[in-house]
């Protein structure tokens, strides 16, 4: 919400400046019903798990809008529908599962919107200007890998938190989320330009460069992304 | 996607002829930077009450209007017709009565495009404040108060926007005192003062311009569209008075005081001069100071002054800003008439919770509305 609404003020264009303003109200919901849900069905909350603050923290000061952008649209947004789908798929309140079919209908025309304007936007910048944007995704790339366990609710379990985190990366789970994280990522990566010959090296060492080639959100469904919200036969 | 920088706003009309065909492939953005030293808050209490500023975030979820679908812009007027009701045309003296009528029709679009225009521009203002306030603002419900505001004024700019472009269709560019005063609001660092600048003055002045634009407009498109923006606008101004009224029991003496001067600065630069004296000047080729003596001499028109600022006065006395080092400047300037009015300070709720008007319940009101003010000898 933060990043969206800084969004409305840098962004240069007319249309992306009402689009940023739409989207600035779409995450004030999104916060109104998570908090809504944490407080009166589960009754307590965890603070912000220091990888995502870091995030947040680097996006937020950074003065570049288009940083911002890359950041917000592309890797937090694809964090937040991967999370979001594993999330959905295996809640068992049918109220929680509502709650993420409509969050996620919002997010995925956040995330195209977020591709098709940095589609244009990159072709505009020079080789250096996005070789500097490349490095920084690459980077929130290696911040998201591995960095999303609970260290809070592992302490209150008494856990030593490096051993946690270690078992935690190696588990068929943690393998399985980035995965899943990283197919919503590198492709739209990809189609935006930012996947260079330098950082295509990084990604390969990292692993995750094969994901690039699957399908990216640039392709607009507008039949899709324009049906009516139909959540209660969704839940199942 | 092109983007041209430059270093001031445009000054001549935009006419929009454009070709068979437009496509995005035609737009050309054209932008001026500015800078803000943003002081953002994350905010990790997320406790929530039922307070009026959570009351103001759901109004604004439920009367999310959609300018596509809720207005009907089959009723714009065409351009044969005049754009004010026919009993103003009627009562219209001075230069412009002496014009040839096809020329007086003219004249009066271009007189409301201009007046339209800087709807606009003040909208795209309140859509940058606003949203500069879900970073900057401390607490929760703010938070969420100025996003919802935000793609309120989103909206805003979209109807007016269109309306110029496709009714009127001709843009005029922004006034320079509007624009001066929008500068210092938006590259100032302290949130409260953006605050006032936007929420009481600019929207407390541009709630009382649309007020006067819905009882006088021959178009029944802009009445519907201007009465849809005031609903909004009703809210924007009640969270305003509500929340500053709050945080500045929290400033020194000192910065009481310094808020005060720059709100009485403010409406300095808003008085006189946010009456169109741009177009007259280029229309009837005299400047732009001989225009600005013909009105301020006119003795209604010292009354449309005061109604416009009917509701920036009562709101200022409310949070505390009519200090007595302010005061007796404010009765320099003539413009305590409304100052003890006391429209906004109970919330009407029932009003604010009412489900928006049809086109032909807003017509009905819009005549009411006129034929008491022309009672009171203004318009």
């Amino acid at each position: 919400m933060l990043v969206a609404s800084q969004l409305v003020s840098c962004a240069p264009t007319y249309n992306a400046k009402l689009y940023a303003a739409s989207q600035t109200f779409d995450e004030a919901r999104h916060v109104e019903v998570f908090n809504k849900y944490l407080q009166e069905r589960i009754g307590f909350n965890y603070p912000v798990m220091p990888g995502l603050k870091l995030l947040l923290d680097k996006i937020l000061s950074d003065p570049r809008w288009d940083l911002k952008f890359i950041g917000m649209q592309i890797i937090i947004e694809g964090l937040a529908l991967a999370a979001f789908e594993r999330q959905r798929a295996a809640a068992m309140d049918p109220l929680l599962k509502d709650l993420f079919y409509l969050v996620i209908r919002d997010e995925a025309r956040h995330v195209t919107f977020g591709v098709n304007y940095l589609e244009e936007f990159v072709q505009t910048l020079s080789d250096e200007e996005k070789e500097e944007r490349a490095d920084f995704a690459y980077e929130a790339c290696v911040v998201m890998r591995n960095r999303f366990g609970s260290d809070n609710v592992m302490k209150q379990f008494g856990w030593n938190v490096e051993e946690a985190q270690e078992v935690l990366n190696q588990s068929e789970n943690a393998r399985l989320f980035n995965n899943l994280l990283f197919a919503k990522i590198m492709p739209n990566l990809k189609r935006i330009g930012l996947v260079t010959e330098k950082t295509q090296e990084k990604y390969a060492e990292m692993d995750i460069l094969q994901f690039q080639d699957l399908e990216d959100h640039g392709n607009i469904d507008w039949d899709e992304l324009s049906q009516p919200l139909d959540y209660s036969s969704k839940t199942g | 996607m092109k983007i041209k920088v430059v270093d001031n706003p445009p000054v001549d009309p935009r006419e929009f002829d454009l070709p068979e065909g437009f496509n995005e492939g035609h737009i050309e953005d054209v932008v001026e930077i500015f800078n803000t030293p943003l002081i953002g808050h994350y905010n990790w209490d997320y406790t929530d009450a039922d307070t009026r500023i959570k009351k103001l975030y759901e109004l604004g979820k439920k009367l999310n209007w959609d300018g596509s679908i809720d207005l009907d812009w089959s009723k714009a007027i065409k351009k044969g017709q005049a754009p004010v009701k026919a009993e103003l045309l009627a009562r219209m003296e001075g230069p412009l009565a002496a014009l040839p009528e096809e020329e007086r029709l003219e004249y009066l679009w271009h007189d409301q495009a201009w007046g339209l225009s800087q709807f606009l521009h003040g909208e795209q203002g309140a859509l940058l404040v606003a949203s500069q306030l879900v970073s900057c603002a401390p607490t929760y419900q703010a938070k969420l108060y100025a996003a919802s505001q935000t793609f309120d004024e989103a909206r805003h700019v979209e109807v007016f926007a269109r309306y110029l472009k496709e009714v009127s269709g001709v843009e005029y560019p922004i006034n320079k005192n509007l624009k001066s005063l929008i500068d210092k609001i938006l590259s100032d660092p302290r949130w409260d003062l953006k605050f006032i600048g936007m929420q009481i003055i600019i929207e407390g002045l541009a709630l009382a311009a649309f007020q006067t634009t819905k009882e006088t407009s021959n178009c029944a498109l802009l009445r519907q569209l201007v009465h849809y923006v005031i609903r909004d606008e009703a809210r924007h101004v009640t969270f305003g008075v509500n929340y500053l009224e709050d945080f500045l029991k929290t400033l020194t003496k000192e910065e009481v005081e310094d808020r005060a001067m720059f709100a009485y600065e403010a409406c300095v630069v808003m008085r006189d001069r946010i009456i169109n004296t741009e177009l007259p000047a280029r229309w009837f080729n005299i400047s732009e100071e001989e225009v600005r003596a013909m009105v301020v001499n006119d003795e209604s028109q010292d009354m449309f002054t005061n109604l416009l600022f009917s509701r920036v006065m009562p709101n200022l006395k409310r949070i505390g800003l009519l200090t007595d080092k302010v005061l007796p400047l404010y009765e320099k300037l003539n413009l305590t008439s409304y100052m003890d009015s006391d429209d906004e300070f109970e919330i009407e709720w029932a009003e604010l919770n009412k489900p928006l008007e049809t086109s032909s319940e807003i017509d009905q009101q819009s005549d009411k509305e006129l034929a008491a003010h022309a009672a009171q000898g203004l318009f």
